[in-house]
């Protein structure tokens, strides 16, 4: 009887570490036991540092994906660490598409979320789109509640990808979006999406900006 | 020759990718350099596929030793060994 009572009470503890790491937080040491660290140097290349986003970000239904790329599984190297393998892959008849946003007045803020021991990140994708055209309404409109696929491209080309399998990104509010209340104010729509990662990768990816076919 | 002739999209309609290496290539162009395409395609694109043509010209395959060519040659190299008779 005894017996019967231990394991009961391991399978109860194995469950819930599965539920909560399939969710992606509290991602533990195991999986960097094989890592070492290493130096960081400068790190750039040419010299390049420029802030800020590309004045394009990719956007698609969270849905209408059919692969996700993989994230590193016990990484060798704290780079591999960083790094997302393969492709979004859409499904057959779905694609992503460009949002086109003002210079300068797109960023990705990269936020630390939750306590100790179960620590993940918040990435908010902020971009104001001009004017205020029937298109960006609708698009607004369209995503404000839906679950969500997006990519942003900093000024050295590199790649963040928001969503995974498990969670969307999601339009979760409205800055600085309307008309201005002077003639050189700015009219357009700033929006701003959220997404919720256990670790932070590079999405070294395609973006296939048209449609899949014969795909699950 | 265009990259055409020697790759085919696969997985999606002819159009605009954004690849980390090139940038965005619309691939209803045919005109796109084949360098390009090869170069792609030699790292992983999921969205290519070879044509006939493109495995006799760019990747030509090296000759065959003898023993890759002909079974029995192989089969005389490494001899598949009979189930060996139970001792009873």
């Amino acid at each position: 009887m005894t017996k019967f009572d231990i394991q009961e009470s391991k399978r109860t503890v194995s469950i819930l570490t599965d539920w909560w790491e399939g969710l992606g937080f509290g991602m533990n040491a195991q999986n960097f036991k094989n890592m070492d660290f290493a130096d960081i140097g400068k790190l750039l290349t040419d010299g390049k540092n420029l802030g800020g986003l590309a004045n394009r970000i990719y956007f698609g239904l969270w849905n209408g994906v059919s692969t996700w790329p993989t994230d590193p599984s016990a990484p060798a190297t704290i780079e591999l660490a960083g790094t997302q393998t393969g492709d979004v892959v859409m499904k057959a008849g779905k694609r992503m598409f460009e949002l086109y946003t003002t210079e300068d007045a797109a960023k990705l803020d990269i936020n630390v979320i939750r306590e100790e021991v179960g620590k993940g990140y918040e990435l908010l994708l902020h971009v104001f789109a001009p004017g205020l055209h029937k298109k960006l309404l609708g698009f607004m409109n369209a995503t404000k509640n839906e679950d969500l696929v997006m990519i942003a491209q900093d000024s050295a080309g590199q790649n963040y990808l928001m969503g995974c399998v498990i969670r969307s990104a999601k339009f979760s509010a409205s800055d600085g979006s309307g008309t201005g209340s002077t003639t050189d104010g700015r009219l357009g729509l700033g929006m701003t999406f959220a997404y919720r990662s256990a670790n932070l990768y590079v999405y070294s990816g395609n973006i296939p900006l048209t449609e899949a076919v014969g795909s699950v | 020759m265009i990259w055409t002739d020697y790759f085919t999209l696969i997985k999606v309609l002819p159009g605009r990718i954004v690849t980390p290496r090139f940038g965005t290539l619309d691939f209803s162009d045919p005109y796109l350099p084949v360098g390009k395409i090869q170069t792609l395609f030699d790292n992983g694109f999921p969205y290519l596929k070879t044509t006939w043509l493109e495995k006799d010209t760019l990747y030509p395959e090296p000759p065959k030793a003898v023993e890759n060519i002909s079974g029995i040659s192989r089969e005389l190299a490494s001899p598949v060994k009979k189930p060996s008779k139970k001792k009873t």
